[in-house]
């Protein structure tokens, strides 16, 4: 399709691809902005912090174990994003201070087929079980009140 | 029981809709979006009728968080990039003074060269490339592929720093009482 009148592009362009109409590093500061809204309003959601403090690379919160019908004194959730070209790739991850931890994440993975799969372990020292699932919506706010609904199931 | 509201399966679906008005929901979906979509598709995702979505649309546009085009059919919103920069600075200048931006600046700064030398690379679109690549694991492809996506967020977040440390005067300037 190349002919000689685009060969003219901006240099963005011919350095790999960049779609000069998509910033991924914008878009992963609105996704970060608006999933830090989202958990904010959850009703297990205690506090949440961008980390590393001031880069803001991912968040984590602090939970209330009990509103997931746990029985440990602290847990924390992780909630990381990564936009990308193709498939977007997320991790929305659960750890408490019983040791125990276990997340949803869509990411290849070679434990399991498809993109998407739950994974889990009773401590630091065991190896993680994990389970291929799948999920029906794809906008990033939708999509964490989905996973944390299955989260608590999980949890129960 | 809402009544102009989708009826829905998904799990998680209700919680969303108890906790958060339409209006947050339209809002959420459309600054999240990849690219520009119709009302019709940020409704749905929203979990509101596509008349509840229209109007919240319209709203968020005369409030310039949103941008609509009408080119070509159905209309269409996408996040305004000066809206997103702004409030991004916004956040920054709550969270930090001149000196605590200025040293974060240099940190990301050092981050990226950390990230050219590691991956000898100039840009994080030509670390994306390496992942096509056959010789790389499936773990060394997870690694560029989400260095190469901080590197994205830390150029983007490097550039929102410059804008708050240029004016920052005029940003944190508050006449005192008379």
């Amino acid at each position: 399709m190349r002919t000689r009148a685009n060969e003219r592009q901006p240099p963005f362009i011919t350095d790999g691809g960049r779609d000069s109409s998509r910033d991924l590093g914008q878009e992963r500061h609105r996704i970060l902005r608006e999933l830090r809204q989202q958990l904010t309003r959850h009703p297990a959601i205690e506090e949440v912090q961008g980390i590393p403090d001031g880069k803001l690379r991912e968040l984590r919160a602090d939970i209330n174990p009990s509103a997931f019908g746990r029985d440990a004194e602290r847990a924390t959730l992780r909630v990381a994003w990564w936009p990308a070209p193709e498939d977007s790739e997320f991790t929305v991850h659960y750890s408490e201070s019983t040791g125990y931890d276990c997340g949803f994440h869509r990411e290849p993975n070679p434990h399991v087929d498809g993109k998407a799969h739950f994974q889990e372990r009773s401590g630091p020292g065991d190896d993680y079980e994990y389970e291929s699932v799948s999920f029906s919506v794809e906008t990033p706010s939708r999509l964490l009140w989905t996973i944390l609904d299955q989260l608590v199931d999980r949890l129960q | 029981m809402e009544t102009d509201e989708e009826t829905t399966e998904t799990p998680g679906d209700e919680a969303w809709k108890e906790h958060t008005s339409s209006f947050d929901r339209v809002q959420s979906v459309a600054l999240t979006v990849a690219e520009p979509r119709p009302a019709s598709w940020i409704a749905d995702e929203a979990l509101v009728a596509e008349n509840t979505a229209r109007r919240h649309l319209q709203r968020l546009v005369e409030l310039n968080v949103l941008t609509a085009d009408a080119e070509g059919g159905a209309t269409t919103y996408f996040p305004d990039p000066v809206y997103v920069r702004t409030r991004e600075v916004r956040a920054l200048l709550e969270e930090h003074d001149q000196d605590s931006l200025a040293a974060l600046a240099t940190e990301l700064k050092s981050d990226i060269e950390n990230w050219q030398a590691e991956f000898d690379a100039s840009s994080p679109e030509q670390v994306r490339r390496q992942t096509a690549e056959d010789s790389f694991s499936a773990e060394d492809s997870r690694e560029r592929r989400h260095v190469a996506s901080d590197w994205e967020h830390t150029r983007y977040r490097l550039s929102l720093i410059e804008d708050a440390l240029e004016r920052y005067g005029e940003f944190t300037n508050r006449p005192a009482p008379a």
